[in-house]
């Protein structure tokens, strides 16, 4: 055999594994239209007008905790970045400011309620990766994954429930990013914090998410833009324990964020723990804009 | 614009759909077309001739995922373009590099059997790939499907170039071991 043969053989081989290989940043690239460009510039000046006024500029607006303005297109900025990254735009890179993010107390994140789906009605189909693909059109896995997370062996997890005609009533697909796995494929919980590190991402095209509830009542809760897409972040205090067996006061607290939007008819949900808003913002931007973005504190 | 809705720009034999896709995927296909012929001028003769492929082939096609589709085309017409080029002269593509690392799987002796046996050894090589975790499968076809340089790579996967070199090597080693086993004699 040649190695021109070989190459050629290697072209051949299911289309799903090439979309799959992570090369959709330049399709992505359509998601932030050039009006983000326009509204970049115009949200640059502002920054600089502010700047120059010297106005203190509140790092994040904890919505429910302290006072806030009225959320803006999270994205404020695209620098030059002349690296020649083949698959990635090579113009610009796209800086997104802390201070544009709100972020909503939550009281709660429960557990979607697990429906029973009577077997001579429904139907359930495990899905593999190319399945999911296939259904979502894309790759979910985001452009951004902070360093020391890895994917979970269980990605991407998707049992879906259709009727009898096909149609499907339950379609949601689960992506853990945590930064250690127990065997049978679970998140570890960190040493010093009796809780996982990293994120999971639920996906639905029908909606079947948990509901988040937040603090304020729901018309009040606030969105962030960025590129063009409304994104609700939430914030909670999570206890971990071991618990005091007096105090039943817990070992202490860790954060946890969580982030809900739609894009491309897809509803997501991002739930972060043990990680930084930042990161956070980071890892939710990258799956808007299919790249990597800068945020600004 | 939703790939299901570009393809229903060909199937209804809009010519917008060339535009649409240019549009959505136009970057993504030049930069498969460069990393194998090297010049941009032959790269966007490439990804032109790749449209019209692609206007020629859908319908009968519908593709179940319209950027691999593309891509695919893209790189078939680009490998072509290489190799009609190589004839005359070599020089600034990154798949040079890629054939000579998929040099060490291969004998480089011409077996009229084997050709004969393509889709076979294309089934081979995708259950080889199933085989891969994840993100190497996605390592490898980055440089042998994609062509793209080891730096790209490193910076993508944030791994060091040397550990992709490495991570590359033994999976070709990999790839070498699973034909052979399979009485293929690569």
């Amino acid at each position: 055999m040649k190695k021109e043969y070989l190459f050629e053989l290697i072209g051949q081989v299911d289309e799903r594994k090439i979309a799959m290989a992570g090369m959709e940043m330049p399709v992505k690239n359509s998601t932030c239209p050039a009006w983000v460009w326009w509204a970049s510039a115009a949200a640059c000046l502002a920054v600089v007008a502010i700047a120059a006024g010297s106005v203190l500029w509140k790092p994040i607006h904890w919505q429910g905790f302290a006072s806030w303005d009225q959320p803006s297109e999270g994205i404020i900025d695209h620098q030059t970045d002349r690296t020649n990254h083949a698959f990635q735009p090579a113009t610009d890179e796209i800086h997104i400011s802390m201070g544009n993010i709100s972020i909503n107390e939550v009281e709660e994140l429960p557990d979607a309620a697990r429906i029973w789906y009577d077997p001579a009605l429904y139907d359930s189909v495990v899905w593999d990766e190319g399945d999911v693909m296939t259904y979502y059109g894309k790759d979910l896995t985001p452009g951004y994954i902070p360093h020391g997370l890895t994917a979970s062996p269980q990605n991407p997890a998707a049992t879906v429930v259709t009727d009898k005609n096909g149609a499907y009533v339950l379609d949601t697909v689960w992506l853990g990013f945590y930064h250690d796995y127990y065997e049978d494929g679970s998140p570890k919980h960190t040493e010093q914090v009796a809780a996982k590190k990293g994120f999971h991402i639920m996906v639905s095209k029908v909606g079947q998410l948990s509901d988040c509830i937040y603090i304020l009542p729901e018309q009040e809760v606030k969105t962030s833009g960025i590129g063009g897409t409304e994104v609700t972040f939430g914030y909670r205090s999570m206890p971990y324990g071991p618990y005091d067996p007096d105090t039943h006061q817990p070992s202490g607290y860790y954060d946890m964020y969580v982030a809900e939007f739609a894009c491309d008819g897809i509803e997501y949900q991002i739930v972060a723990e043990q990680m930084q808003a930042e990161e956070v913002v980071k890892v939710v931007a990258s799956m808007i804009c299919g790249e990597e973005v800068v945020v600004d504190g | 614009m939703e790939d299901q809705e570009i393809i229903r720009l060909y199937q209804q034999r809009d010519p917008n759909a060339i535009q649409e896709t240019a549009s959505k995927y136009g970057a993504y296909c030049k930069a498969i077309a460069k990393n194998i012929v090297g010049n941009e001028e032959d790269a966007e003769e490439c990804v032109n001739d790749a449209y019209w492929r692609a206007w020629n082939s859908i319908p009968p096609n519908r593709p179940r995922v319209l950027s691999a589709y593309l891509g695919k085309i893209t790189r078939n017409l680009s490998f072509d373009r290489f190799r009609s080029k190589c004839a005359h002269k070599r020089g600034g593509a990154e798949v040079e590099l890629a054939l000579e690392e998929l040099e060490e799987c291969v004998s480089g002796i011409e077996d009229v059997e084997q050709t004969l046996d393509k889709q076979e050894l294309i089934g081979v090589i995708d259950a080889f790939l199933d085989t891969l975790p994840r993100e190497k499968c996605r390592l490898f076809l980055c440089r042998y499907w994609y062509a793209l340089p080891v730096s790209e790579i490193a910076l993508r996967f944030g791994m060091t170039e040397t550990n992709v070199s490495v991570t590359l090597h033994r999976i070709r080693g990999k790839l070498k071991q699973y034909l052979m086993e399979r009485g293929y004699q690569p």
